[in-house]
């Protein structure tokens, strides 16, 4: 029982902590009401937005693959499955349905190349990037998706947010803790070669974290259309200022994920950098500010995080010198 | 059997020299598809010219790479101390000043870089990434109002070089730097040293190698690189904005891998990756754009290039294992 | 063996991309001739055009130019007789005015014997001076500095290569001096709007202003980024607000949202505009990332948005609606068509100047949409084909067509469109 409340507690200490704060820093600076209203649905937003690109990445990365190519295809996916609602006049289930089901396929040719290939996640990413790009680019004669006003974008607020984004951390849920696709995962993520060596099938794995990957992203490509109404292309990777607020959130879901849940821990950092977005704005902070003490956040992060373990030995430490100590007496 | 083993070399013979086939290749595809204008003596000038920034960077980032530091932050480290650089020439007016300037501030990155690698431990590959956006912020904070800096402001007047002078001294800048780094590389104890960290960290770390001090030394030698190209981008486009050097980040990590530097660094680390990566992406750029084709078909084309040319000059060291 | 699967493999890769270039090229070529097909058809839309639209410039020189035997000269894309190769220098393709340059720039060169070499998009003085480098290389014979970040040292750039340089450099005539002494013959001028980018964001905030617009929010682009066209569009908006309270209205910045869209920080910065007291949104770039906001707020009525924009698709149910009501636009025709006799003058011999022998800064009009008529007249017009500049009109201002062209003709035609003179 001490145990389950240790968990929750640590599981939203970050975001309660974070909120706390900027509730506290904006009412001493004279913007009061922080956490509601538009606040509120920004912060509800970022949150599964960011959350989604975070997710996606998170099978990946931890893995020690990095893929460059994730906003090349939020925006390919957009573009191409936008146009194809608009063209045909098509509803809302046929948006998110043809958009995911186009993410999933280009994150189906990356993980395919990657393991065909066996080239650095890294480089073969960044290759696929500016393939994917110049296809958003040729497409639609760089015209991008313009559906401004289409009844078909309804996925950006409640309840269908909710519901998208919920239905697919369930799925999440269920895959990284019930299957064997998630065992196997964690077995690779720990030691590579030991899992291989015992049998598990490396390269389908990997191509089903770039599937789902895929699928993820092009939820995230979803709700990003239905807010705005309008994906322009993007070329000379500059799609990948679409991954840049994800880092926080990958890190501080590994710093809790052994309290919950790797994907419910990615959600908790989504939701802290949500609000810590949404803080700085109602601060009246310019953009390159803003960047700075995001970067510095997420330093200090990457810091504490490559280093606790530090911590622990020096704790273990004290504590087998402690009982030397005392045997000796 | 045998078929088997000979294939085997073969390929990794070609793994070898994709790098420099592949220059090859992509001069004569251009040359022939350009009608001989891609070799004309002003185009050889050019990409003389082009060449120099990612090439500066990309020699001196082997050093890095090598030691298995992925660096990504090497854009904003030229655009830092580009600005900082053209501040001072135009407060001092003085070329001097600014060469020392530019060598100083990158040299500070560097150090910084080698603490939080050496010492702190972050994930390199990350931690770079979140730098070159801070940086690329904290200009904008320095720049202010300012956006731009131009020379012509300079209480001196700095002096302007025209094109043939301007391609000598990229030329000389380029083949000493080149030649030192080569040397420091393949013939000292630093460039054996970082192969090995490179290689395998703890039985290099059991050997002797004092492996904070190696960080900070290969990121030094790469400052310097990154200083020159700031300077050279200064006395040469003489105006330096916010978004000064924004594609060499992209373009060092291209150069670098398709002029066949491993990933992960390590013993297979060589100087001349840089070179002939930057050559081949410099190459390749100009002819693509005489060709005449739209920025769509460029970016493509550049896409499956550098997949083809990583595949290849990846046959030398593939294993058992996916690679990460 | 499977490594000889994946040799061949890489084999047929490489000859594929080189056969993609090859077919591409093709592809382009195809175009080119589809295009040609369809010009008559182009032509024959002209004509009623002409009749309409420009009628004091074209009549006068209509007639001469039988007179002058350069009748025999035909606008079929077989004149001047070598291909007139031109440099562009981009900054963003997927933004509006350069689609709309491009497109225009393509029907001229169905009736000119040019073609335009587009760079990739470009962000800093160094790709600058690289492009003009690979457009010397390719045989250009202008650049068109569209894009201009390294000033004059793109048009002295220019002349070490033997080529024409087409840019005003914002109106910055510190640069033009410049330009004129270092590049010398091969500087040709450019256009004017005084301060180009100042004048833009002062024309934006005028026109709000004169609407009755009290509590505005500025969506001020890369101005945080230090981006020079974006930091002087926002100082010539917020310059724009002060003169409209000083001559007695009520009008202040009661926001400002930085940045670009595809941020977090962005999105929350306009959700959080959504839910302020406000009756404009002013961009100092597009603005359509605002409509799926405002829409879903329920705001489209008492809202206005202002934009420095284009006359497009995008635009057209929204300004018919009133949602936006001003636009300020730099037409592509009298704005950077220009180019175009310049240099087909330039490269013919016979190159304009000023009373001083060199290449000369000229003004034209920037025309601020404030109506739905207006917006139409230039919209219907693009939408049938036809140009507020025709390639007719270009002709007349180069000399081997028309031997009276003159310095002051060019400057007296493009200095003399006004948004109210398409009709």
């Amino acid at each position: 029982m001490k145990r389950i409340l240790k968990n929750i507690v640590m599981t939203i200490a970050i975001p309660v902590l974070v909120y706390v704060f900027f509730l506290i820093v904006c009412n001493l600076f004279g913007s009061p009401g922080f956490g509601v209203g538009s606040d509120l649905s920004t912060i509800l937003y970022t949150t599964l937005y960011t959350g989604m690109i975070a997710l996606a990445m998170s099978y990946n990365l931890t893995c020690g693959r990095f893929d460059f190519s994730v906003g090349s295809t939020i925006v390919l996916a957009a573009i191409l499955g936008g146009n194809i609602v608009k063209d045909n006049k098509l509803g809302p289930v046929a948006l998110l349905l043809i958009i995911v089901v186009i993410a999933a396929v280009l994150g189906l040719i990356s993980g395919l190349a990657y393991v065909a290939l066996k080239i650095p996640p890294m480089v073969v990413s960044i290759g696929i990037a500016m393939v994917y790009e110049a296809a958003g680019l040729m497409f639609n004669r760089a015209k991008g998706i313009k559906m401004i006003g289409n009844s078909a974008l309804i996925f950006s607020k409640p309840p269908y947010s909710i519901l998208i984004a919920g239905v697919a951390v369930l799925v999440l849920i269920f895959l990284y803790n019930f299957t064997s696709f998630g065992f196997q995962w964690k077995m690779l993520r720990s030691g590579q070669k030991i899992a291989v060596d015992i049998g598990v099938n490396e390269k389908l794995n990997a191509v089903i974290c770039y599937v789902i990957a895929g699928v993820l992203l092009g939820i995230a490509a979803v709700m990003y259309l239905s807010k705005f109404g309008t994906v322009s292309p993007e070329i000379g990777l500059s799609s990948s200022s679409f991954f840049m607020s994800a880092f926080l959130p990958l890190f501080i879901g590994g710093a809790i994920e052994k309290y919950s849940d790797k994907n419910i821990g990615v959600l908790m950092g989504a939701l802290a950098q949500a609000m810590i977005t949404s803080g700085f704005g109602k601060l009246g902070f310019s953009s390159s500010l803003q960047t700075v003490l995001n970067g510095v956040i997420v330093m200090a992060f990457l810091v504490y995080t490559s280093n606790s373990y530090k911590l622990v030995l020096r704790k273990l430490h004290k504590e087998k010198l402690a009982r030397a100590l005392a045997a000796a007496k | 059997m045998s078929e088997k083993k000979s294939t085997k070399i073969n390929l990794g013979g070609i793994g070898k020299l994709a790098p420099l086939i592949g220059l090859v290749l992509v001069i004569l595809i251009f040359t022939a598809l350009t009608g001989g204008k891609l070799l004309s003596v002003t185009n050889l000038q050019n990409m003389a010219n082009q060449v120099m920034v990612t090439a500066l960077v990309a020699i001196g980032a082997v050093f890095v790479y090598g030691v298995g530091n992925f660096d990504m932050s090497l854009g904003g480290a030229v655009l830092f101390s580009a600005v900082l650089g053209a501040m001072a020439a135009v407060r001092s007016g003085s070329i001097f000043v600014t060469l020392v300037v530019c060598i100083l501030v990158s040299v500070a990155i560097a150090l910084i870089k080698g603490i939080f690698s050496a010492y702190i431990e972050v994930p390199f590959f990350i931690f770079t990434i979140v730098l070159g956006s801070v940086i690329s912020s904290i200009v904008l904070v320095i720049m202010g109002s300012e956006t731009t800096v131009y020379l012509k402001d300079a209480v001196r007047e700095i002096p302007t070089f025209n094109f043939t002078q301007m391609t000598i001294i990229n030329v000389v800048f380029l083949a000493v730097y080149f030649l030192v780094c080569l040397f420091l590389f393949n013939y000292t104890p630093i460039g054996s040293k970082a192969k090995m960290m490179g290689g395998n960290k703890v039985s290099a770390k059991q050997s002797g190698i004092n492996d904070k001090k190696m960080h900070v030394l290969t990121f030094v030698i790469s400052a310097i690189g990154v200083a020159l190209a700031a300077f050279i981008l200064i006395i040469r486009t003489r105006t330096i904005g916010s978004q000064t050097a924004g594609s060499v980040g992209t373009d060092v990590l291209i150069a670098l891998v398709v002029g066949g530097m491993p990933i992960s660094g390590g013993p297979k680390s060589k100087i001349s990756a840089g070179l002939v990566g930057a050559l081949t992406v410099v190459v390749l750029n100009s002819g693509l754009t005489m060709v005449g084709l739209s920025t769509a078909w460029i970016q493509a084309i550049r896409g499956v290039v550098f997949i083809v040319v990583v595949l290849v000059s990846s046959f030398s060291y593939r294993g058992k294992l996916l690679p990460r | 063996m499977k490594k000889k699967v994946l040799s061949m493999m890489l084999a047929a890769a490489m000859v594929f991309s080189m056969a993609a270039c090859g077919s591409d090229d093709a592809a382009g070529n195809d175009q080119g001739g589809d295009t040609r097909q369809e010009e008559p058809s182009g032509d024959e839309d002209q004509a009623p055009a002409d009749e309409g639209g420009d009628t004091d410039i074209q009549e006068p020189a209509g007639d001469e130019t039988p007179s002058d035997g350069a009748a025999d000269i035909t606008l079929d894309g077989s004149w001047p007789e070598e291909t007139v190769k031109i440099g562009f220098v981009g900054y963003d393709q997927a933004s509006e005015q350069q689609q709309a340059i491009t497109a225009y720039f393509d029907y001229l060169c169905e009736n000119f014997n040019m073609e335009i070499m587009y760079s990739e998009d470009l962000t800093d003085a160094q790709s600058e001076l690289d492009f003009i480098g690979q457009c010397a290389a390719a045989g250009c014979k202008a650049v068109i500095g569209y894009y201009n970040e390294a000033k004059e040292q793109s048009a002295i750039t220019c002349a070490d290569y033997q080529m024409y340089y087409w840019g005003g450099f914002g109106g910055d005539e510190e640069s033009v001096a410049a330009a004129v002494e270092g590049a010398g013959e091969y500087y040709l001028g450019g256009y004017t709007l005084g301060d180009a980018e100042y004048e833009a964001g002062r024309s934006m905030a005028k026109a709000l202003a004169e609407q009755g617009c009290e509590k505005v929010v500025l969506c001020s682009g890369g101005a945080a980024m230090g981006v020079p066209m974006f930091v002087s569009r926002k100082q010539g908006f917020e310059d724009g607000v002060k003169e409209a309270v000083d001559g007695g209205a009520t009008m202040e910045i009661v926001y400002e949202v930085e940045g670009w869209p595809g941020t977090d920080a962005f999105t929350a910065a306009q959700t959080s505009v959504m839910d302020m007291d406000i009756d404009a949104i002013a961009s100092t770039f597009d603005v359509a990332m605002w409509f799926q906001l405002v829409m879903e707020s329920g705001k489209a009525d008492s809202l206005k948005l202002a934009c420095i924009g284009e006359v497009s698709d995008t635009y057209y149910d929204f300004f018919n609606s009133g949602l936006v009501s001003v636009i300020v636009y730099d037409n592509e025709e009298t704005c950077f068509g220009n180019a175009i006799p310049l240099i087909l003058n330039a490269v013919s011999g016979t190159k304009l100047v000023d009373e001083s022998g060199n290449g000369f800064l000229f003004p034209v009009e920037r025309w601020t949409i404030t109506t739905p008529e207006q917006y139409n007249s230039v919209y219907d017009l693009h939408d049938a084909g036809n140009w507020v500049v025709t390639a007719e009109d270009i002709a007349n201002l180069v000399v081997a067509f028309n031997a009276d062209a003159t310095t002051d003709t060019f400057k007296d035609f493009y200095g003399s469109f006004t948004i109210d003179s398409v009709k």
